[in-house]
């Protein structure tokens, strides 16, 4: 087992008239394998799950998972992806309509405990993570850690 | 118009025989309303987002239970697709594209769940 220590910051001088906002929360996590470090992929990478699925569906235990957008192309990692038409979307590992809340553009992360699957495919969850690019495939950098 | 400055760290000392030490920000324009409350969540599941209310929004949640029971699952609807589950003390982070209502449903009891929503476009 390890532990984990995640902590975000929110800031802004001018989301508010009267006050700034700085709000900063932290927490420690013990976690256990299978679990990832700091990892790069292509969203139609196949890194053992099926192209673009980073937590395999029928997964019955709680994941924390990390997601960014590199904002560079797949195809030859180096070029830039464009701004709005190179999203990612996150949904779950069959990519089922409506699973899928969270749209990363260029530049963006999320981090979010990942609910476990009810164990049934088509049951109320089955499950997992999977990236999908909204047009030219692109480069996330994601890690994952199983809760303990 | 608003910057938010959303900045998060991932760091340990003992996995993978490595050390952890990320540090990732951004810059986010905010143009539209900001929502920030607390939620009585109950096992029968309570809408705290309505998508016909916003346009896409970065959402931050905290379970603020400190009863290692009363577990907060992130849903689509009642008894529907089920996105995150919250422990104690546990948040997320993310863009919402807000096409679905977000529900929260508690395993047992009535925690409380901190929401934080701040809405990218002015409309």
């Amino acid at each position: 087992m390890a532990t984990l220590t995640p902590t975000l910051t929110l800031s802004s001088s001018d989301v508010f008239v009267d006050q700034p906002l700085s709000l900063s929360v932290s927490d420690s996590l013990t976690v256990e394998a299978p679990m990832t470090d700091i990892s790069r992929m292509n969203t139609d990478d196949n890194i053992g799950n099926g192209a673009g699925i980073i937590v395999a569906d029928l997964i019955q235990d709680t994941y924390f998972v990390y997601v960014k957008h590199t904002g560079i192309l797949a195809s030859d990692g180096t070029s830039k992806a464009n701004a709005t038409a190179d999203y990612v979307t996150l949904s779950n590992a069959d990519g089922e309509a409506g699973s899928d809340i969270i749209r990363l553009y260029p530049g963006e992360f999320a981090f979010f405990p990942l609910a476990p699957s009810d164990g049934s495919d088509g049951g109320t969850e089955a499950g997992g993570l999977k990236v999908t690019a909204g047009s030219a495939a692109v480069q996330i950098n994601y890690a994952y850690w199983k809760r303990a | 118009m608003a910057t938010l400055t959303p900045t998060l760290t991932l760091a340990s000392s003992d996995m993978n025989g490595d050390v952890l030490n990320l540090s990732v920000s951004d810059s986010l324009t905010i143009r539209g309303q900001i929502t920030t409350k607390q939620v009585a969540v109950t096992t029968a599941s309570t809408k705290f987002a309505e998508s016909d209310n916003y346009t896409t929004s970065w959402v931050y949640l905290k379970n603020l239970s400190s009863v290692p029971a009363e577990l907060i699952t992130i849903e689509k609807s009642d008894g529907g697709d089920e996105y995150m589950e919250l422990g104690i003390g546990e948040w997320a982070w993310f863009p919402w594209k807000a096409e679905v209502d977000l529900f929260a449903d508690s395993a047992v009891g009535t925690p409380t769940l901190e929401v934080r929503i701040y809405q990218v476009t002015a409309s």
